[in-house]
């Protein structure tokens, strides 16, 4: 693996290089800003006026979740391009004539990606965190735990988006991510509720935990409230997921013949 | 240890066979020009060394091992046809990182990088980004690639695209001395002087199949070029 970081090294140059990087940034700073007017809002319930702060953990942890989601997916898109666009411009050629492994080529790549990704993560989710503790008094301990499950979601769905590149249209990807991320986070937010059946139940009980890892996590943020499920079962599905897409990717793009 | 040998390699993609039943041998200090016309199973043939795709059936060795095994990529330097670089990186750059990647010790890649630079004529180039450079420097940044760390085996395809002639003179002196320090050279080229020049084996492919092989000496008759050597052997 010594030539890991190097690669790694160019792979997040190769990520910042991309015009998307470019929205990212902006989208997290916009995000950012955002969170100071949301998190100290005034809202209207049943025609009453109420302050946030009444409302604070559920809210935070809405907001959390569904920024961390976003966070995923935009792993699932920038991977679900970056292995794929070296092979098809032949930029991977004379690093993969070199003594390198393809797994070391492919989760190099796939670690520039999550570079820029945990970045600006841990710009967005962690101000969020803080606007949150500081207003609102909510503890921080969660928002960490449920940032390194969001960081586990990244790695599961952009390995997987990345693994899914080598045989897919790029179009086909993007509808995989988007939609795969989706109704995962669907599944488990209706499971929160009431008890789900058939496929959708299924994704929630076997699919990677993408939403309820990180409601899971910021469970303490809610005052008299419960939310079903057992946190260690649903992390340790979580790490499982992460680790069996980064096996997935790493073999598949073993069995890929590169054209030289 | 034999640097390429190639037995029986046979490469279909679906129902088209690329390659059928090649047999191809470099010896250290050898240089073996691969011929043939588009489409004949010159470029397969390297992807098959190269690890990048595996064979249907037959062998692959290169110094021994698998191609698909990273470490029988160690003594090889690669410049493929259609060389693509970092145009937002660094000349200087760029041979670092594939330094590294070579495995080049951390503590000579300095002394590697401008030794390569300052052979292809780039000595003064080294702090520009790639995107500025001609296409002809380009090519002569491939070479130096190729020649980072004083490979064992170098695998060149159309080496002299876009070179001008005094880069072909040049690549024509790289080539020579990369064989006096005993490295064995596989070139893919359809410029059939330069192999004449640079090469003492050449192997003929056509649709796939291998159809003259052999010492240039003896392949070419009195009177003769390779040129019709490669005519005869192609169309028959």
């Amino acid at each position: 693996m010594n030539a890991f970081w190097p690669l790694a090294r160019e792979a997040l140059a190769d990520a910042l290089r991309r015009r998307i990087a470019a929205a990212v940034a902006v989208a997290a700073l916009l995000s950012v800003g955002m969170l100071d007017t949301c998190s100290g809002c005034q809202v209207t319930m049943n025609g009453q006026v109420r302050e946030l702060s009444e409302l604070a953990g559920a809210a935070a942890l809405g907001s959390f979740v569904v920024l961390g989601l976003w966070g995923i997916v935009l792993a699932g898109i920038l991977a679900g391009d970056h292995l794929r666009s070296t092979l098809e411009d032949g930029s991977a050629l004379l690093s993969l004539a070199r003594p390198v492994s393809r797994e070391a080529f492919a989760l190099a790549r796939l670690a520039g990606v999550l570079g820029l990704v945990i970045v600006s993560g841990v710009l967005v989710l962690g101000a969020d965190a803080l606007m949150l503790g500081k207003r609102h008094g909510l503890p921080l301990e969660p928002a960490l735990t449920a940032g390194v499950m969001c960081a586990l979601g990244c790695i599961t769905v952009g390995a997987l988006a990345m693994a899914a590149s080598l045989a897919l249209p790029r179009a086909a990807t993007l509808l995989g991510v988007l939609g795969g991320v989706w109704l995962t986070a669907i599944a488990n937010s209706v499971a929160a509720f009431t008890e789900v059946h058939g496929w959708l139940g299924l994704l929630d009980r076997v699919g990677p935990p993408l939403a309820s890892s990180m409601a899971l996590a910021l469970g303490p943020w809610l005052e008299g409230t419960t939310i079903p499920g057992d946190p260690v079962r649903v992390f340790a599905r979580l790490v499982a997921w992460a680790l069996g897409s980064l096996v997935v990717l790493a073999y598949g793009f073993r069995r890929v013949e590169v054209r030289g | 240890m034999i640097p390429v040998e190639v037995a029986g390699a046979v490469k279909r993609y679906g129902s088209r066979t690329a390659l059928a039943g090649v047999n191809l041998r470099v010896a250290a200090g050898e240089a073996l020009g691969l011929l043939g016309p588009n489409g004949a199973g010159k470029t397969t043939a390297l992807r098959l060394l190269l690890g990048f795709a595996r064979a249907t059936e037959g062998g692959v060795s290169l110094f021994g091992h698998d191609p698909s095994d990273p470490e029988a990529r160690r003594g090889v330097g690669y410049l493929p046809e259609r060389l693509v670089l970092p145009d937002r990186t660094t000349v200087r750059g760029f041979l670092q990182l594939q330094a590294a990647l070579a495995g080049i010790d951390a503590a000579t890649r300095d002394a590697e990088v401008d030794g390569a630079l300052t052979l292809v004529g780039l000595a003064d180039r080294g702090h520009e980004r790639i995107g500025g450079l001609s296409k002809g420097l380009r090519q002569r940044l491939g070479f130096a690639n190729a020649l980072l760390g004083k490979p064992q085996l170098l695998v060149l395809d159309e080496p002299t695209s876009g070179l001008d002639p005094l880069g072909i003179r040049d690549a024509r002196g790289w080539i020579q001395s990369a064989r006096e320090r005993g490295a064995a050279l596989l070139i893919s080229s359809h410029t059939l002087s330069e192999v004449e020049r640079t090469c003492d084996h050449v192997a003929i492919l056509n649709e796939g199949k291998l159809v003259a092989s052999g010492a240039l000496s003896t392949l070419v008759g009195p009177g003769e070029s390779l040129e019709d050597v490669f005519v005869r052997a192609v169309r028959g």
